[in-house]
């Protein structure tokens, strides 16, 4: 029998492949594209350059939203100035790990992250679990003939965070 | 016109094939490309010195690996990953990476996945 298999990227991989405009690789090898609903939540709550391409990749693509208990907890305390919201997203992520690692049948997933929260991140990895780097994966892509080029995915993100960039340096 | 030294450096050697194909398209050597980006990384980080602002220290730090995203966001006073994702392009400072063998690793499982 074969092993569905669901690809879910945190918002640093969301963030990149789409300033790249390339949300769409996220279904090239045909497995199901889920978010943890934190993550989807971080990368739309504020208008920014990305948020409004990201929802609506998400709804045409209809990706899965999966619950969580972090995201739940957070709308619980909405409003209140103590809340917390750094990381929740991440912290969704593990949570639907964990879940995973309970699965019965066991299915397989792959969780997209930035090289650096991938060097960060020392938990405990369920065995059906797969953290994975972007640029892995568009390596991955590349060698499945599937793109021409990961670097040049990985140039477009940048250079056009570069043109968005009226951002400011944030003061000493 | 300032004197040059010759020095020994190692590269990644998919970096250096890109700086080739950049150095011909643009008429230009990889050494005259070299020392334009080790010119604005130098030059940037005196000026944010000077001006006593340790931003480009924290964000070439956390390029380097030797902050992880947490410190950083906290050091610039920023919440959001997209924010320090942007200050990184402008400061025209690469995302850290994983070692090679790390990545290898990791493609080679996507692989075994999708067979």
């Amino acid at each position: 029998m074969k092993v569905e298999t669901r690809i879910l990227p945190d918002a640093g991989p969301l963030i990149t492949l789409a300033y790249a405009d390339a949300l769409d690789l996220l279904h090239k090898p045909g497995w199901q594209v889920a978010l943890a609903d934190m993550v989807l939540h971080e990368v739309t709550r504020n208008e920014t350059h990305t948020s409004r391409k990201i929802g609506e990749w998400a709804r045409r693509r209809s990706v899965s939203v999966i619950e969580t208990g972090i995201y739940r907890d957070y709308m619980a305390g909405k409003g209140s100035p103590a809340q917390r919201k750094a990381n929740l997203g991440e912290l969704a992520v593990q949570e639907v790990m964990q879940g995973y690692g309970l699965d019965d049948p066991p299915r397989t997933a792959v969780f997209l992250f930035e090289d650096h929260k991938i060097a960060r991140a020392s938990f405990l990895l369920p065995h059906n679990c797969h953290k994975i780097s972007t640029r892995a994966f568009l390596i991955f892509l590349e060698e499945k003939g599937w793109i021409t080029s990961a670097a040049s995915v990985e140039r477009a993100a940048i250079q056009s965070g570069r043109q968005f960039s009226a951002l400011r340096f944030p003061s000493p | 016109m300032a004197q040059t030294v010759n020095f020994t450096g190692a590269v990644e050697r998919d970096l250096l094939k890109r700086a080739k194909v950049l150095a011909a398209k643009t008429d230009t050597s990889v050494n005259a490309l070299f020392n334009a980006e080790l010119r604005y990384l130098v030059e940037t980080f005196e000026a944010a010195e000077a001006g006593g602002n340790q931003n480009f220290r924290t964000l070439l730090d956390f390029s380097l690996g030797r902050i992880d995203d947490v410190a950083a966001l906290a050091a610039l006073g920023i919440d959001s990953q997209e924010d320090l994702f942007l200050l990184m392009a402008q400061a025209h400072l690469p995302m850290p990476r994983l070692p090679e063998a790390q990545t290898k690793k990791m493609i080679n499982t996507l692989h075994q996945l999708a067979s």
